[in-house]
């Protein structure tokens, strides 16, 4: 069992599962939300994830043309999980939310295309310059 | 090559700012708290002044915590789509902790080093030759001159 909750811990999410993928994003909007160089996300199934706590929902155009929801802690201001109309069983989760020094690294990343130069990913992780279907980086 | 004034705001646009003086330094925090506010792996944080910031749109949620550190600090974060932009101490050190990915143009930012390196992510990789504390710098002196060095803000 994993958690995952907000700086300040009202908005919590359980996992009993392992990721079905960790992506890296370095796309312009995962910088601005994350406030860093890149977005990090654990995907899981729908119903391998229970939440708790409030949250305020922030709903965006993706690059697919999708929208994508993004829940945030409406104290502390924290994203810890999206949803996509691309991908509607699935569920993101925000892999700093679990605080886990020992969580799984990417397992891809993408929008290499906006990835800065001195962000070094392990060599085996693929990489591509925008989403999982565009050109191969690495 | 930047150009102050620096710009920026918070993923949805309810939020922007100005900051008028360049920042002191740009560094990674790998603390858990910056892992847990941002969702990602680290912040890439730029030490500003306090009386150099402005937002120039929207109003900011506030939100205070005890930090490792046992400061009483506190965040500015937008209420319509959550994004945090600074921290800064309840009793003023005059000095925010802008979280640089915010800024509009990042692409020149290159960070001088690594912070709280002992909750860092295993697979990640520090800045090459960067200047590096496993915990809170006692002494941020060689983070800034490292910074200066990089000459982003000539006179």
């Amino acid at each position: 069992m994993r958690t995952a909750q907000c700086a300040c811990g009202q908005l919590t999410v359980r996992v009993d599962a392992e990721p079905a993928a960790v992506v890296a994003c370095s796309c312009l909007e995962c910088q601005r939300k994350s406030g860093s160089a890149f977005g990090l996300g654990a995907y899981f199934a729908k119903g391998e994830v229970s939440v708790s706590g409030d949250s305020r929902t922030y709903s965006r155009t993706a690059s697919s043309g999708h929208l994508m929801h993004n829940h945030f802690c409406p104290v502390c201001g924290a994203t810890v999980y999206w949803t996509m109309d691309r991908d509607p069983e699935r569920i993101g989760v925000s892999v700093g939310a679990f605080a886990d020094p020992d969580f799984l690294a990417p397992t891809r990343s993408v929008f290499d295309l906006s990835k800065h130069a001195w962000v070094k990913f392990p060599d085996d992780v693929p990489g591509f310059s925008e989403g999982r279907d565009s050109a191969r980086t690495r | 090559m930047p150009s102050l004034p620096l710009t920026g705001g918070c993923h949805c646009g309810a939020l922007r700012y100005e900051i008028t003086q360049a920042p002191s330094m740009i560094y990674n925090c790998h603390c858990t708290n910056c892992q847990k506010i941002g969702g990602g792996a680290f912040a890439t944080s730029a030490a500003i002044r306090e009386s150099a910031f402005a937002f120039t749109k929207g109003q900011p949620g506030r939100i205070e915590w005890t930090s490792e550190a046992g400061n009483l600090r506190f965040g500015w974060f937008c209420r319509d789509c959550g994004s945090r932009i600074a921290h800064g101490q309840v009793e003023s050190s005059r000095t925010l902790s802008l979280r640089g990915g915010t800024l509009d143009d990042t692409s020149w930012i290159y960070p001088v080093g690594d912070i709280w390196t002992r909750s860092a992510q295993p697979w990640v990789k520090f800045v090459e030759g960067g200047v590096h504390a496993e915990r809170q710098p006692t002494d941020y002196g060689p983070f800034a001159k490292a910074f200066r060095a990089q000459n982003n803000f000539p006179d």
